[in-house]
């Protein structure tokens, strides 16, 4: 478990982008960091591996302070993708790059490059293996950037924004991923402003403002309430706000708390045959 | 050493007074130092008097800008080349015919005076900002293309610094050791940021240069400035004070009235 | 209709690389026109936004081939910061955009360049702050800034710009709801006012087609399909194309057999019109 003890943190500018957050993190969870631009998200991201250390308050990752030890030693268990991935590369080609932490992390040159060979597969980057990762487009670098961390399946993995720059299918098969690693009992932290991706995978969401959690709770309870979600400057997900409206026009009986797809169909297919056999009914 | 000399000059974004003052005046500041320095160059003339009192002016008036302290870092981080020119002095008069005493006041004041002139720019650059440096450049009439690739090269600056903490961050995120372990394990680490670091300088100077051009760059050729910079009374007294400081200090020479002070 | 951008069989590859970003590329757009470039990752769009400047070929080595016309110029000729005056474009990556040392300076900078007089300055500077809510980060440095805020700062600069094309790769990828929310808003609304023309490459559709007027999906460096959106999203549905994250509510009115044959709802309103009215 990670955990977050009033944790406090001020950049050397003065800025103070915690302010006294507490929060656990468990394995087997996918959670969501959700809040306005500056909210302090990647901030509370970078604290989890020790990049950054609490100006007040503790952070421990299985019981061990951050304080205590280093980002080297904290980074085999927790693994951070960055929010920007141009400034995770260091090597010459994609294959390399990937391969590189594996062998930090202490595996065989070969074993590396066949473990890097098939994350770069899943995610169809197999193909520019030799190119340089900065000749790769946006989303091409954000899956990089996500492979390298997934390599070495750390127990945590910490996802800044990860799909900013992902068409449907990354998406899809990022979520595939991170569905696979939590049945296998990791802990997934996630920031993010896609309200539609998260509704689709997260287990937890929380919500953060001007460095405070204002809210966490369930995907089904926090993304389905416009007003909470309007104060973390979030727009509310395509399903619940239309059964919000639909309910504020009569349709009382629908159940606003839905979020995925195959559950409106259903809900909405059923109101569709039922008004349908009153129609016939009426002619 | 070089490292922390360099930040010590870096610019820090503070809003004191002296920071508010025109560039002009504190480069008219910077060149008295220099020139105070320079003309008190005779041993028993006031050499090490003037050269100490521009050393402490500079402190109290970086004091008044919140930032002696980075005075004091560059002084320590020249204690080397300091020393250096104190044992050069030493060599070169140690076989004249002069007492022990006289030669060590002769290799202190050298060294002092060495001081002050290393010094005298730091008020300038420690409290004005690239681009009011730029601006001071075109005030001077030079042409702009020559002012940019001086700003660019220093913006570009905080850019690779930033380049720097970010690549030695994405390293220790993937398991590369910085803070623990012998020290030639971490020298090898250390090494090891130099070729990305390397490459993305590049990278960056390169999307700069893309920036620049989107960002309409050379299109016009009359470019205005927003935050143009303009003198206030605060400045012509600062000048003013600067200017007779300077003439009574050459006055002071002229006429030898220091002759005889150490 | 005048055209504003006129493109003509344009190929491209990149130095070194094997597949051709761009494949016989051909499209005309109408002044004042909203169009939305959608497509997989590494489908070409930033490559034909960098054409589109002069960016490629000018910057960029390889092989280009085929004809463009932006405003009656030609982008692989025109010196870009000629072309930027006209053709504002906003990188994809924040990051590499932001250069200055205050964000009020990385957007005063470009009005600079034009030699623009201070009050204009003034003027265009608070709007593009007002429009972004960048207000309390006027003196602080860009690089220090969250992800997003790089980006609100990014947007500003070209904004204030006020070009006559106005071109943005991703805007919205690290901006949060309300923000993204406004600034297609805001776009939508300076289209109508001064009739600029706006491109917009995006992966979600579902904030930035509602104001749309075309939608070009492409595909491995072609045009897949291009014209209405409510049309192209129907026809990429009907034609299961799974590489495009299609808005949650036109697959749900595809589910329930809410679309007509030709053209899917796309925002709440065209979804409940439907719903309640279409299907009895
Ligand atoms: N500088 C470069 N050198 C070589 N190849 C490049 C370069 N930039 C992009 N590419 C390649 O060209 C193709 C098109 O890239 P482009 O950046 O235009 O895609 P995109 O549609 O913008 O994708 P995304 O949605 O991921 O940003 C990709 O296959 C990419 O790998
Ligand atoms: N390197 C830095 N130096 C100083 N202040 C910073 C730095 N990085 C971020 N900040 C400030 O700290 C606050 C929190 O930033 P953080 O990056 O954690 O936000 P975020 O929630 O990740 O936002 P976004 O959604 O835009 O990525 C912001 O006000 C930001 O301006
Ligand atoms: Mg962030
Ligand atoms: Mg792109």
């Amino acid at each position: 478990m990670i955990e977050l003890d009033s944790v406090w943190f001020s950049y050397p500018t003065g800025t103070a982008a915690l302010r006294g957050v507490s929060l656990f993190f468990r394995c087997g969870e996918i959670v969501a960091l959700m809040g306005e631009n500056g909210a302090g998200k990647t901030t509370l991201l970078k604290h989890l591996n020790g990049l950054l250390k609490p100006t007040k308050g503790r952070v421990t990752v299985d019981g061990i302070d951050t304080r205590t030890t280093t980002v080297a030693t904290l980074s085999k268990k927790v693994g951070l993708v960055f929010q920007n991935p141009d400034n995770m590369f260091l090597r010459t080609s994609v294959l390399e790059e990937v391969s590189y932490a594996l062998e930090q992390f202490g595996a065989e040159r070969e074993e590396a490059r066949r473990r890097a060979g098939e994350v770069l597969k899943a995610f169809e980057l197999w193909h520019y293996r030799d190119s340089s990762p900065f000749t790769l487009s946006g989303g091409e670098k954000k899956k990089l950037a996500i492979s390298i961390v997934m390599a070495w399946m750390p127990k945590y993995i910490a996802i800044d924004e990860p799909t900013s720059g992902l068409d449907g299918w990354g998406k899809r098969v990022l979520a595939e991923l991170l569905l696979n690693l939590k049945n296998s009992e990791r802990g997934i932290i996630l920031s993010s402003h896609d309200v539609e991706f998260v509704s689709d995978v997260a287990t937890r969401v929380v919500l953060l403002r001007k460095g405070e959690v204002i809210s966490d709770g369930a995907p089904e309870d926090v993304l389905t309430e416009p007003e909470l979600l309007s104060e973390a400057s979030l727009l509310t997900p395509q399903i619940p706000s239309l059964l919000y409206e639909l309910r504020s026009r009569g349709l009382r009986m629908l159940n606003h708390k839905l979020l995925k797809l195959e559950e409106a169909v259903e809900t909405l297919s059923k109101l569709l045959s039922w008004a349908g056999h009153t129609g016939e009914d009426d002619s | 050493m070089s490292l922390s000399l360099l930040q010590a000059l870096k610019y820090r974004s503070l809003d004191t007074p002296i920071h508010r003052l025109d560039p002009r005046v504190k480069l008219l500041a910077s060149f008295s130092f220099l020139v105070t320095a320079l003309v008190f160059g005779d041993y028993w003339g006031g050499m090490l008097t003037v050269a100490t009192t521009i050393i402490l002016t500079q402190l109290t008036i970086l004091e008044l800008a919140k930032s002696a302290r980075y005075l004091l870092t560059t002084i320590k981080g020249a204690t080397p080349l300091v020393a250096l020119v104190f044992i050069l002095s030493l060599l070169g008069i140690l076989d004249s015919p002069l007492q022990t005493l006289e030669i060590l006041y002769r290799a202190s004041a050298s060294s002092v005076r060495f001081l002050a002139f290393l010094t005298s720019f730091n008020l300038f650059f420690l409290t004005t900002s690239p681009d009011e440096f730029g601006q001071l450049l075109l005030k001077l009439k030079i042409p702009y293309v020559y002012t940019f690739t001086f700003v660019a090269a220093v913006r570009l600056a905080p850019v690779i610094a930033d380049e720097a903490q970010e690549i030695i961050d994405a390293q220790r995120s993937r398991g590369v050791e910085f803070e623990r372990g012998n020290p030639v394990k971490r020298v090898r680490a250390l090494v090891g940021i130099f070729i990305p670091l390397l490459i993305n300088s590049l990278r960056r100077a390169y999307e700069m240069a893309e920036a620049l051009e989107v960002k309409c760059f050379g299109a016009s050729e009359r470019r205005t400035s927003y935050r143009e910079i303009r003198a206030s009374k605060r400045d012509v007294l600062a000048s003013i004070i600067t200017i007779s400081s300077l003439a009574l200090a050459l006055l002071a020479r002229g006429l030898g009235l220091f002759s005889g002070l150490p | 209709m005048n055209s504003a951008i006129e493109v003509s069989n344009l190929s491209f590859r990149y130095a070194g690389a094997e597949l051709w970003a761009l494949q016989d590329v051909s499209f005309s757009i109408g002044e004042g026109e909203f169009v939305v470039f959608a497509g997989a990752t590494g489908c070409g769009k930033s490559t034909l936004f960098k054409c589109l400047v002069g960016l490629i070929p000018q910057m960029y080595s390889g092989e280009y081939s085929g004809r463009v016309l932006v405003k009656g110029l030609d982008p692989s000729k025109t010196p870009v910061s000629k072309m930027a005056q006209r053709v504002g474009l906003v990188f994809q990556n924040p990051d590499s955009q932001l250069f200055a040392l205050t964000v009020e300076n990385d957007v005063t900078f470009a009005l600079e360049n034009l030699g623009l007089e201070k009050s204009e300055i003034e003027r265009r500077v608070s709007k593009a702050f007002k429009i972004m809510g960048i207000d309390d980060l006027r003196n602080r440095s860009p690089f220090e800034l969250s992800g997003g805020q790089k980006q609100r700062v990014a947007i500003a600069s070209i904004l204030a710009l006020e070009p006559e094309i106005l071109i943005l790769d991703e805007p919205t990828s690290s901006l949060d709801g309300l923000t993204a929310k406004k600034l297609l808003e805001e776009l939508a609304e300076i289209r109508r006012r001064e009739r600029i023309t706006v491109l917009v490459s995006e992966h979600r559709l579902d904030l930035v087609v509602r104001d749309a007027t075309r939608l070009i999906v492409m595909d491995e460096g072609r045009i897949l399909a291009d014209g209405e959106p409510r049309e192209v999203v129907c026809k990429m549905l009907k034609e299961h194309y799974e590489k495009l994250e299609l808005p949650k509510l036109s697959r749900l009115a595809w589910a329930l057999k809410l679309c007509d044959g030709w053209s899917a709802p796309l925002t709440r309103e065209e979804f409940i019109a439907r719903l309640l009215g279409g299907r009895r």
